[in-house]
């Protein structure tokens, strides 16, 4: 059970020492990450989770955030020990620039915890609940052949309630996770057939669940899948079961945590969106510039042929869910080109690369101009080279990227990608499926952009046409999507759930609008949200969430979308539009955005963040811009 | 291996997981006597000597040894058995 993680560095505990002292505390928390970034024991997790959490306690919210780290406070609601894996989940956060502050829920008690007014003051983000699965699964009769599904959609229906309970009455994400049988069959093979016994009700159940985590707004933690890759026996001891509750054995704390953060780290904006590669020994066998194109290893004909190109196939994959991919080797171009166009074997193609960096550069500017490309922070990349001196190199140059420790045995390529949980993601768009290619699209503006003779050129030879358009449920998956990963032109930064959204798109008194994009070059999906909640007192309508894909800058968009909105606020009566901008370490780039769009500052209303500066644009001296696309309205 | 080679290992086990340099262990300790050694640690250290021996401890051993003399009868005993 291997987190892909190099191991323990053998001053690990004098570098912890240096770093408790390190006065500046963005420093300080960014060390810290890295040293979580190490394989260590459980008395080094223990310590390490510890600094981390009093450097937390000098830490506001906002700050955390301006370092670039997100805080999390989780309430954990447990019918099993749970105290053994807080310093795993704290250290699994970390090395996702997440802080996890844990409370335990009284034990056993689910929903006296959840009418606990002392407990939501803790305001969690998560609310964590960790059920008895023996119990439960030791009530599925075996009499008759409808009892396995009556069982399974009792306990469906009592998850679903306790994530009902959540959703009315606190703000946070529920996380359930699914169940595997303690006991076998009763039955053995014919038991999921004849659907009797505990292991054809938990059948039923898991993917009862799956449906259930949908419809009832809740994470499904799959515990399933990792007693499924490692076995039961090693992730679950059934002695200390028996003897403390344990349901997770000490050994498997940090692989679960690393789950656990991984799924959370989804709905925080914290996966990671680029995977960047090595060539040589990375998407095959040999060197090209020493082995030529008859000498590599890919494809059937040996193991490690397979393996690579079976690590093509799962790439490959990755970028069709949605997962930019991009080249860093120290190669030369041409080579390399050649290479991946004329090889047979090869799976992936010029085409799948958003990027292309080979050269022989310091591999620490390839990424820094990679991340620069595709207009996202460093901290969206992972990097997977095999050479351990080039993964050394970034880890200290480039500490916000992530360095898995790859395997020296390329068999395991896919295991450690994979296990390392970097694209988790919580919903799935179709602009996902069209991410590379709207990137490469994206290369081809640029290209044309730069013929152009100035912008109003360039947006006018687009033939854009932007729709705009109020809430409508197809739209809720991308909605939030967008809401919870965009981090740049992002006013207020609020992350929303489905369930959030679904419920201010469907108030007839909000303004909930997208837009779209389409160009000559393709079609850009929905790439702007805009929420405005009315003020009635003051004629206003306050904008609550304004966020745009960091794909379709510097083209208008903006201002088609504040038009939109003028007009659909004035049609609804107002004559203020009131916004407040946020900051945070990544959107500054929208700070100066209502100023300039003629909004003028006034005093903060309401419950205000610190560092937040209100606008507000009186409708009637609205000047309409003159705009280079042609806009449609819905 | 002697019965003070395997004392000598569970305290180094212990003393690992306590995170001292070492701890003193004799046949008549007991957990309450060794600042820190609480249940979780137990378990810790049973899963610890597992490994390290490539034995096997029954349910109730974990939870019930009481001194350091029984866990060693128990360790001795289940090392002969093995050749």
């Amino acid at each position: 059970m291997e987190l892909y993680l190099p191991p323990s560095p053998n001053d690990f505990l004098e570098r912890l020492f240096q770093l408790s002292k390190v006065a500046s505390l963005q420093d300080r928390m960014t060390g810290l990450a890295a040293l979580a970034n190490f394989d260590l024991s459980p008395v080094q997790t223990k310590k390490l989770a510890k600094v981390a959490l009093d450097t937390a306690k000098l830490l506001s919210q906002l700050e955390l955030e301006s370092f670039g780290f997100q805080s999390s406070p989780v309430l954990v609601l447990a019918e099993w020990t749970a105290d053994h894996l807080i310093d795993s989940l704290v250290l699994a956060g970390l090395r996702r620039r997440i802080l996890f502050t844990l409370t335990l829920g009284p034990y056993g008690l689910l929903h006296q915890a959840l009418l606990s007014e002392e407990l939501k003051r803790g305001s969690p983000r998560f609310i964590l609940f960790l059920l008895d699965i023996e119990r439960r699964a030791s009530l599925v009769p075996i009499v008759d052949s409808n009892a396995s599904a009556q069982w399974a959609r009792r306990t469906q229906e009592e998850i679903e309630q306790l994530a009902a309970l959540v959703r009315d009455n606190w703000k946070a994400v529920p996380i359930f996770h699914n169940f595997f049988s303690m006991d076998g069959t009763i039955f053995g093979n014919h038991e999921v057939v004849i659907d009797r016994g505990p292991a054809a009700g938990i059948a039923r159940l898991n993917s009862a669940l799956l449906l259930s985590s949908r419809d009832a707004n809740f994470l499904l933690w799959d515990l399933n899948a990792l007693v499924a890759k490692y076995g039961r026996k090693n992730i679950h001891d059934l002695r200390l079961w028996r003897n403390a509750k344990l349901l997770i054995s000490p050994d498997a704390a940090p692989l679960a945590m690393d789950q656990l953060a991984a799924l959370c780290g989804a709905i925080l904006g914290m996966s990671k969106k680029v995977l960047v590669l090595d060539l040589d020994n990375t998407l095959w066998g040999g060197v090209i510039g020493d082995d030529g194109l008859n000498g590599l290893r890919l494809g059937p004909g040996s193991g490690d042929g397979e393996s690579y190109s079976a690590f093509q196939r799962y790439v490959k994959s990755l970028s069709e869910r949605g997962v930019i991919l991009a080249i860093a080797s120290k190669n030369t171009h041409e080579v390399c080109v050649t290479a991946i166009r004329e090889h047979p074997e090869m799976l992936l193609s010029m085409e799948d690369f958003a990027c292309f960096r080979a050269n022989w550069n310091n591999k620490a500017d390839n990424l820094i101009e990679i991340a620069a490309f595709l207009n996202l922070g460093l901290d969206s990349l992972v990097f997977f080279d095999d050479s351990p001196a080039e993964r050394d190199l970034i880890r200290q140059a480039l500490p916000m990227v992530a360095v898995p420790e790859i395997p020296r045995d390329p068999t395991y390529y896919i295991d450690c990608l994979e296990g390392g949980r970097y694209f988790e993601s919580v919903s799935l768009s179709s602009e996902d499926e069209h991410r590379n290619l709207q990137y490469r699209e994206n290369a081809n503006r640029s290209a044309f952009m730069s013929e152009s003779r100035d912008l109003s050129d360039f947006l006018r030879s687009l033939e854009m046409t932007i729709s705009m358009r109020p809430y409508h449920p197809t739209d809720l998956v991308r909605i939030t999507q967008l809401i919870n990963k965009t981090n740049q032109f992002n006013l207020t930064t609020r992350r929303y759930s489905e369930a959030d959204v679904r419920a201010l798109g469907e108030n007839p008194d909000n303004l909930v609008l997208s837009a779209r994009v389409k160009d000559r070059f393709g079609d850009n999906g929905l790439v702007s949200v805009v929420i405005a909640c009315p003020d009635l007192d003051n004629k206003s309508f306050v904008i609550d969430t304004w966020l745009m894909s960091c794909r379709v800058f510097s083209r208008q968009i903006e201002q088609s979308v504040l038009r939109s909105l003028v007009h659909r606020a004035r049609s609804h009566g107002a004559l203020y539009l009131v916004g407040c901008y946020v900051p945070t370490t990544k959107n500054h780039l929208a700070a100066s955005f209502y100023p300039d769009q003629g909004f003028a500052a006034i005093a903060p209303i309401g419950e205000t963040l610190p560092g937040a500066k209100w606008w507000r644009l009186t409708l009637d001296a609205y000047d309409e811009p003159s705009l280079l696309a042609t806009i449609e309205e819905f | 291996m002697t019965r003070n080679e395997i004392l000598l290992k569970v305290a180094s086990l212990l003393a690992e997981i306590l995170d001292e340099d070492s701890v003193a262990l004799s046949d008549a300790t007991e957990a309450p006597d060794i600042p820190g050694w609480d249940s979780f640690v137990n378990i810790n250290l049973m899963i610890a000597i597992e490994k390290a021996l490539s034995i096997k401890f029954m349910a109730h051993e974990i939870e019930e040894l009481r001194n350091v003399g029984d866990v060693l009868d128990t360790i001795e005993h289940k090392l002969m058995r093995g050749k």
